[in-house]
């Protein structure tokens, strides 16, 4: 932005008096920013990967480590499962979201908006919250089995081992390919297709010579993120029992054998290696290919009218797959109100004590999740705004790599955070106390904070591109100093971007688990997600562990509504709609 | 890839609706094989819609069109060999020049031997084939521009569509664009049917232009035909500058005068033939100043005010307020020339041929 620099120097120039808070004050500003972003995410991160690549007795570098991993059977077949279960998960959630956004993108019916946003619910719930409550519908002695048993004789293995950790996963993940090829599918210019029907394609060909490649990049980057998510998830694996995986791995090498066990840091590397290797695909799917913006007039596919026979073709479909999507919800609403679930397609009866009990007994998870979730975001949409105000409004030195370095949160999977904490912060005690960083919850919130700063961070940076520069100049022109605009006028603006910065840093820390499991001290100090990890443990303790997750689904679903809210109405009022 | 079998477009009673609103209604038109024809008209008037039919997008319209001989009311769009040229080009992205242009030629399952000459062939006619390995992104709009005619083109359609093509170019490429279309079309004696909101690009190109407005055909001729003898106020209006000034027209006892009076209370003895309701229209460049009264004859005389002079470069146009009516009158501008000033009295002359009357 050269032409605004020169108009900032040329303010410089005359606003002397004011030139000195104006030239230090951001600079400062982005020092703190960077230095607590250095020791809360950098140094850890590079701690774990250094002593990954440390002889545990000697501390001398090596990749022994590394050898030893792959030289143990376990390790081995964690590695492959891992890398098994998340290129299924790719492949199942593209099956479940590609019908769904094909035909919601390219035929007229009624319901199309409404499927979209039930084919978004997936997200306002923990996958590791469904993940015991679907096994009560596909297990083996689950309704499904029970009824196919009984009918016809014969059983699947939905549930089985790896099976159910990529089912879980990929009915909880497809949303991602659904929102992003769903876009990809709409940005496709309506010319794009006339042009091929002109020259004579149609059926097939065209959607596979035009409309798929144009909607490529959008897939890769649904597909990839899906790759990543499910490669570094902890909680499902760990609540289905299945610990030869690479991040149930980490997690149980670390709280079993201990911090100085080095296999769990090798697997960490891995971990983080596999991360940055999707984002790159994901980069390079969608480098030079942004085609939506590329291109101008009427927008979105072709869509035509369905026959009666394909109508009915499509709603069979589509309410398969719903069913399928809602499953986790339906049976964990099932379940936090059954008396006693097992060996039966439904429940025997119903009750609501479960909810008694959660609330007489668990009100604590709730309180510390509403306090951690609510600092980390609160937390998130300062640095955000600052940092994006730093980034895309001032000329300061090493501003894209405190971009940089913010966004690489999200490269880093919740258990390395974790395990980077414990090594970094146990052997430094809080001031004026003997209690180790490391166990106090105040760690749990720096965690949840840098964990979802990438989120708060884009909802600002959005925000932010959409204050014009010409108004700050229009402040500064009658006389307003930097800090003035900024609180007058240019916070004032981002307001609604800002806040669903928060509610989304709230509603997703709410039910993280992978980091805090790893930073939870005392049960005393834990959140939500813990405790439905805790009850979910017991047989006794499920019906709680369903209500307190029924809960969590409450929350973060009303933050989600809250956010989309906030933003549809933000754009309304800034006149963008 | 000449084209010597040129063949005609019938439109037949067509009409089209969105919905409620009916975009096109009772179109009738006649394009000669070979011809080069226009349809202009303001955004809304319904000439993207009209060509989009003809191509086969939209809903399927009312009536009949008819291509050479083939009724293609029903047939899909891949079933007509149309040839169409999309406002945003709307090359693909993915594909190379080279890949977009082979498109049509494999979709129509041309010897694979073949096609790679074809390609050339049609870039070569365009000026292009240097740039057969580049995606379009790396393209000036120019260039897309011509690609996108290589494109259809290459696939010999029958007849040819273009949609506004040069409204995403800048001032100058435009005017050399509409030569190098021109050219083509008048090489490859290609039925082409251009739409535009540009009165300029349809005059200097057009054999023949329809103009529309709000779905129904105003008129029908070449450019000039249209400029001279307008059939309407819009058209009078929308090509050109006018001035138009309503009132009612009628006879005095022997038939033999015609008075034009105004509600503003302008009267004037007209040779023209109506009756009732009309208007005068004359052009700014047909209006003369007059520097003696008594000056011209066999003509209409106003008298007025100057409320305003513009200086044009080539023109100097003069704003005449003549009882309430505004006229404007356009007087080629010459070194030395002396003008009137705001607040002027002056008398304006038309001469009666270059005056015409229309029924409102």
């Amino acid at each position: 932005m050269p032409s605004s620099n020169g108009t900032r120097q040329g303010i410089f120039r005359l606003d002397l008096k004011s030139m000195h808070s104006i030239k230090w004050g951001p600079g400062i500003v982005a020092a703190l920013i960077g230095l607590f972003l250095l020791v809360v995410l950098v140094l850890p991160v590079a701690k774990v990967m250094y002593v990954a690549f440390q002889d545990p007795d000697s501390g001398a570098l090596t990749i022994n480590n590394f050898i030893d991993f792959f030289n143990a059977a376990l390790f081995r077949e964690s590695f492959v499962n891992s890398l098994y279960v998340s290129s299924m998960s790719v492949v199942f959630a593209t099956l479940i979201a590609m019908p769904l956004a094909y035909f919601t993108t390219r035929f007229n019916f009624a319901g199309s908006t409404l499927i979209q946003t039930l084919g978004m619910i997936p997200l306002i719930m923990p996958p590791f919250v469904g993940a015991v409550a679907m096994q009560l519908f596909f297990g083996g002695n689950g309704s499904v089995n029970l009824l196919l048993e009984e009918h016809f004789g014969f059983t699947i293995p939905f549930m089985e081992g790896l099976n159910g950790v990529i089912l879980v996963q990929s009915v909880h993940f497809f949303p991602f390919i659904l929102i992003n090829l769903s876009a990809s599918l709409n940005n496709i210019d309506r010319s794009m297709e006339e042009a091929a029907l002109n020259l004579g394609s149609s059926g097939m060909r065209l959607f596979r010579r035009i409309v798929f490649p144009l909607a490529m990049p959008g897939y890769v980057a649904g597909a990839s993120l899906v790759f990543l998510k499910v490669f570094d998830d902890l909680g499902t694996p760990l609540l289905l029992n299945v610990n030869n995986m690479l991040a149930p791995q980490a997690y149980l090498r670390i709280s079993s054998v201990g911090i100085s066990d080095p296999i769990g840091y090798v697997i960490s590397v891995i971990l983080v290696a596999f991360s940055l290797f999707s984002m790159w695909v994901s980069f390079l799917a969608m480098r030079g290919k942004d085609y939506a913006t590329a291109q101008k007039g009427g927008g979105g596919l072709l869509r035509r009218d369905l026959k009666f026979g394909e109508k009915v073709g499509c709603y069979a479909v589509i309410s398969i797959i719903l069913l399928f999507v809602l499953a986790p919800h339906t049976a964990l609403g099932l379940l936090s109100v059954a008396t006693v679930w097992s060996y039966s397609p439904l429940p025997d009866g119903y009750t609501f004590d479960h909810y008694t009990e959660v609330f007489a007994t668990a009100n604590q998870f709730i309180t510390n999740t509403i306090l951690y979730a609510g600092l980390a975001g609160l937390i998130d949409i300062v640095l955000g705004t600052a940092i994006a105000y730093i980034v895309w409004r001032t000329g300061i030195w090493g501003r894209k790599a405190l971009d940089l370095v913010a966004m690489g949160a999200l490269a880093i999977p919740g258990v390395v955070i974790g395990i980077g904490y414990l090594r970094m912060f146990y052997d430094i005690n809080l001031p004026f106390s003997d209690v180790p960083i490391a166990t106090w919850w105040g760690i749990m919130v720096i965690a949840l904070a840098v964990r979802r700063l990438p989120y708060a961070l884009r909802a600002c940076v959005a925000a932010l591109q959409q204050v014009s520069l010409s108004l700050e100049e229009a402040a500064e022109s009658l006389g307003a100093g930097k800090w003035s605009t900024i609180k007058r006028v240019v916070v004032p603006l981002m307001t609604g971007g800002i806040l669903a910065g928060f509610v989304t840093s709230f509603a997703t820390a709410a039910v993280e688990l992978s980091a805090t499991i790893m930073l939870v001290a005392k049960e005393g100090d834990a959140p939500l997600a813990y405790g439905i990890y805790v009850f979910m443990q017991s047989a006794a303790g499920r019906g709680p562990g369903a209500a307190l997750g029924i809960i969590a689904v409450i929350i973060v679903g009303l933050g989600t509504y809250a956010s989309h809210v906030i933003i549809e109405r933000t754009k309304k009022n800034n006149g963008l709609k | 890839m000449s084209n010597n079998k040129s063949i005609g477009i019938s439109i037949n009673n067509v009409g089209l609706s969105f919905g409620e609103t009916q975009v096109l209604k009772g179109v009738n038109l006649e394009i000669a094989p070979g011809e080069f024809f226009a349809f202009l008209g303001p955004s809304g008037s319904g000439k993207s819609t009209l060509l989009r039919a003809i191509a086969g997008f939209g809903p399927t319209p009312t009536g009949q069109i008819l291509i050479g001989n083939n009724d293609v009311t029903n047939l899909q769009p891949w079933q007509r060999n149309v040839g169409m040229v999309f406002q945003n080009y709307a090359l693909w992205p993915h594909m190379t020049v080279h890949e977009n242009v082979a498109f049509g030629l494999e979709e129509r399952k041309v010897a694979k031997s073949e096609i790679p000459k074809r390609v050339m062939q049609a870039l070569d006619l365009v000026g292009l084939a240097h740039l057969a390995k580049r995606r379009p992104s790396e393209l000036s709009g120019g260039q897309q521009q011509r690609i996108a005619l290589a494109r259809t083109i290459v696939v010999e359609p029958k007849v040819l569509l273009l949609d506004e093509p040069l409204s995403n170019l800048d001032a100058n490429l435009r005017v050399q664009m509409r030569r190098d279309i021109l050219k083509l079309q008048q090489q490859l004696g290609l039925t082409t049917i251009f739409v535009t909101h540009d009165q300029e690009e349809a005059n200097t190109t057009a054999d023949r232009m329809a103009v529309l407005n709000n779905g129904v055909i105003q008129q029908v001729g070449p450019p000039m035909e249209l400029y001279d003898a307008p059939q309407n106020r819009f058209v009078a209006n929308f090509i050109g500058s006018a001035n138009i000034i309503d009132g009612k027209l009628s006879t005095d006892r022997q038939g033999e005068v015609y008075n034009f009076v105004t509600d503003k209370g302008l009267n004037l003895a007209l040779s023209h033939q109506g009756q009732g309701d009309v208007s005068l229209i004359f052009r700014p460049q047909n209006t003369h100043l007059l520097d003696d009264e008594n000056s011209m004859s066999d003509c209409i005389k106003l008298k007025g005010h100057v409320v305003f002079r513009e200086f044009l470069g080539s023109l100097i146009r003069y704003g005449i307020e003549v009882n309430g009516h505004n006229i404007s009158v356009d007087e080629m501008h010459s070194i030395g020339k002396i003008h009137r000033n705001v607040n002027d009295l002056v008398t304006l002359a038309i001469d009666n041929d270059q005056a015409i009357i229309v029924n409102q």
